[in-house]
């Protein structure tokens, strides 16, 4: 077996300078990727894949709601109840807050600061079920003033719309608490973050989902 | 070939595909 070594050229006091440190790669395809260029692992490509099919799901039911919104006479109906903007609209700054809890644990997770980020994951997951209470409250409220699924394409796209989205939200309080709770175990200390990545990832897929609904269904 | 660069490859063609569905949707969508 032999071995190649690159001479390198000695300096005036006679010492060889030690090999350059690897660049992270050039601009051939096989190039590591760089400070600029955020590692493409098959977590992120799998949450992408997930992403993308949801993102299909939720603009056909958009679409749906808008060319029965923009068709129907009159929008909301007559003798059917407003949408409770002002109380989702709050409801909308809760789950954004939620958001910054997932992202500042995952910052705790950069740190190796388990205790941090189980709380923070705690608090990101109690935001999000808040949000739900909320949402559930507002829901048997409209169902007490007659909003029905059985109220024509207005109630029918609503809670087709909201409740998909609030049924995401279930999916992802507990996928967070699944998580927190393999935290608590010390399951991410060894540096095998992916299950948290990908739930951070749903959590902040679902909490930015949120802003676009609210506009098209409760302020169009 | 390296991970990232294979899942890079995967993802363009994943976009490629999205990309189809959208503009499909929006002819059908213009035809309806």
């Amino acid at each position: 077996m032999t071995t190649v070594t690159v001479e390198r050229p000695r300096r005036a006091n006679g010492h060889v300078p030690p090999p350059p440190p690897p660049t992270g790669g050039g601009d051939g395809p096989d190039r590591e990727p760089g400070p600029r260029r955020p590692l493409l692992d098959n977590v992120r490509l799998a949450m992408l894949f997930l992403i993308c099919g949801e993102v299909m799901f939720f603009g056909g039911l958009v679409s749906a709601f808008l060319v029965l919104r923009v068709t129907a006479a009159q929008w909301p109906p007559p003798l059917q109840p407003r949408l409770p903007v002002g109380v989702t609209g709050v409801n909308t700054l809760v789950l954004l807050a939620s958001s910054v809890a997932m992202a500042a644990a995952s910052a705790a997770l950069v740190q190796r600061d388990p205790g941090t980020l189980v709380r923070r994951l705690l608090l990101a997951g109690g935001l999000g079920a808040a949000f739900l209470l909320v949402q559930g409250y507002e829901w048997i409220r409209l169902v007490g003033y007659g909003l029905t699924v059985g109220s024509g394409a207005y109630g029918t796209t609503f809670y087709t719309v909201i409740g998909t989205h609030a049924a995401h939200v279930v999916a992802a309080v507990v996928w967070v608490g699944v998580t927190a709770w393999l935290a608590a175990c010390g399951r991410f200390v060894d540096g095998q973050t992916g299950a948290l990545r990908a739930c951070a990832i749903y959590w902040h897929f679902v909490v930015a989902l949120w802003p676009i609904l609210y506009v098209a269904v409760y302020l169009v | 070939m390296t991970s990232d660069t294979r899942n890079r490859q995967t993802l363009r063609l994943l976009l490629t595909i999205v990309g189809a569905l959208i503009v499909a949707a929006f002819l059908i969508g213009i035809r309806w």
